[in-house]
């Protein structure tokens, strides 16, 4: 078979977006949905607001390059543990969209998240789904004029708060407050604040379903995902077809109908505008809306409810449906074990570095009264939340003598140099270059310590 | 805009930020940004400065490569 495909015909087959005007929506997974997006609003917004010790507990502190998380300071060597993190993330995702669907979409994925917080600014200042319907049909006047820039008003607001607060996950936002309001904002600090305000207003505000239809690379693969047994939100059409429209208590099955009255609510609702009587679509981004609205109109009906359910295949074809299955297992274990693997090195890790540098201008010196000494650079890096003092000691030569007489004192969170001259006598030394170690400990805590090696070079024949 | 023009954006801007996302992070978790600017004379730079020069220069490469990615293949398609 062969096909020549024509850019322009496809293009001419994609239609012109209409506006999406979801109709607002009650019920169980409108409630779990407004939870989980007040929880994950609550958390961006507040959490960089909150102290720990006199420091945000959460602060990406690029030009220290440190990051703050809880008790704990991430240096750029422990990389490492955002890339497990992530991996972890992508796991959980895995394990729950093969459990049910598209959990992460429909109820904590940013995208839906903040869609629709502009929804509701929406609807509280242009009104229901009729309403704004109504008001786009209206040849512009100064009331549709004033309702519209309100809107776009309270959303530019919302955006900028948004904006504001990204921007405080990475400069302290107790000092970024007052000098946005008193307009000394860094240029940096100032672009990102608008760069992430303007991505908020657009993909909230104007791009929405868009970027789950055309922008979300899980939409493509999440079916993938999915198999027999996992929750879907499904339309059961055994019941509910032949659709159409009736009275309520009247003898639907007499005029030969099935369950659904045909009312498109559940098409009204969808924040994508799709129908989920047409089967499974990409497009659907799990959010249950529907399985919401058409409870409420079977309830109205005395009809049973669930013609819109979470279900899964094997349970519409009449099997059992098995939670516990070999991906769900495998899933499970490879979390449970990364997770428990990244805590335990993180809890276990050295909260003191010591890196050993020579000094290149010269192999070894030799003093007026024979000894060899050798000159160093010590670089201490106090990992910890508090300050600490260190001694050193070194081990690998007899009667090495080294010039630091006293402690090594390192600010919480800091990394110091220090220069260091180690002497020995050529008795001592039975080659050229003879490893040793260099180990620090706390003064004040034992258990913090740390050794590296490194080599102290003589004449050739000592 | 056209909808062949909107998707050709989107195929070519969204993965490559997300590219530059992670290239940003290595990249910058083992060499400190502060180097680089001090040896192309931008040591005045503010480190954000050139964390955000750094973002921006993955990305537009990704975008490239991306953009020529999808012209060619449709190039080959056509054929």
């Amino acid at each position: 078979m062969s096909t020549e495909p024509n850019d322009s015909i496809e293009s001419s087959l994609f239609e012109k977006r209409k506006k999406i005007y979801p109709r607002q929506v009650h019920g169980l997974f409108a409630n779990l949905r407004i939870s989980g997006i007040a929880a994950l609003l609550g958390i961006y917004y507040i959490l960089p607001w909150i102290n720990l010790d006199g420091r945000q507990i959460v602060l990406f502190d690029l030009p220290e390059r440190k990051f703050y998380i809880l008790n704990w300071i991430f240096w750029p060597q422990d990389f490492i543990y955002l890339a497990l993190l992530l991996i972890c993330a992508a796991f959980a995702l895995f394990l729950f969209t093969a459990l049910a669907g598209r959990l992460w979409c429909g109820y904590a994925c940013p995208q839906t998240v903040w869609t629709e917080v502009f929804l509701w600014i929406e609807r509280k200042v242009e009104g229901s789904r009729s309403q704004q319907m109504k008001l786009d049909k209206q040849e512009d006047n100064p009331v549709k004029f004033k309702i519209k820039a309100t809107k776009h008003a309270i959303w530019a607001a919302f955006s900028l708060f948004t904006g504001f607060t990204f921007v405080g996950f990475f400069t302290p936002i107790r000092d970024l407050a007052p000098s946005i309001l008193f307009f000394e904002l860094g240029f940096w600090e100032g672009f990102w604040f608008l760069f992430y305000s303007l991505a908020t207003y657009g993909n909230a505000g104007w791009l929405r379903e868009q970027v789950c239809m055309y922008m979300c690379p899980y939409a493509r693969f999440q079916s993938a995902m999915l198999d027999k047994n996992s929750l879907v939100i499904s339309y059961d059409a055994l019941r509910g077809d032949p659709r159409g429209s009736r009275k309520k208590g009247e003898d639907f099955q007499a005029k030969q109908l099935g369950s659904c009255v045909d009312c498109s609510l559940c098409v009204q609702v969808c924040p994508t505008g799709i129908d989920i009587r047409d089967g499974l679509q990409y497009q659907c981004i799990g959010c249950a809306a529907c399985i919401d609205v058409c409870n409420d109109v079977m309830d109205k009906m005395n009809y049973p409810r669930n013609l819109v359910q979470y279900t899964t295949e094997n349970n519409m074809e009449g099997n059992k449906t098995v939670f516990l299955r070999p991906r769900i297992i495998i899933y499970i274990a490879l979390l449970v074990s990364i997770l428990s693997g990244v805590i335990y090195s993180i809890q276990t890790r050295d909260s003191v570095a010591l890196n050993v540098l020579r000094d290149r201008n010269a192999l070894y010196r030799e003093n007026y009264d024979g000894t060899i000494s050798n000159s160093y650079t010590l670089k201490v890096l106090n990992m910890d939340l508090i300050d600490h003092s260190y001694t050193l000691t070194v081990d690998g030569i007899d009667g090495l003598k080294s010039s630091l007489t006293k402690s090594i004192k390192v600010s919480a969170g800091s990394v110091i140099e220090v220069p260091l001259k180690l002497t020995a006598d050529p008795e001592s030394l039975l080659s050229a270059s003879t490893n040793i170690t260099l180990s620090i400990q706390a003064i004040d805590d034992a258990e913090t310590a740390t050794q590296s090696e490194g080599r102290f070079i003589g004449p050739l024949e000592p | 805009m056209n909808i062949e023009k909107k998707l050709l954006l989107i195929g070519t801007l969204w993965p490559s930020f997300w590219m530059a996302c992670a290239l940003s992070g290595i990249v910058f978790s083992a060499i400190d940004p502060k180097l680089i600017t001090s040896q192309i004379g931008l040591s005045q730079l503010p480190p954000l400065g050139a964390y955000t020069l750094g973002f921006f220069f993955f990305w537009a490469i990704c975008a490239w490569s991306g953009f020529f990615s999808i012209i060619f293949s449709r190039k080959a398609i056509n054929k």
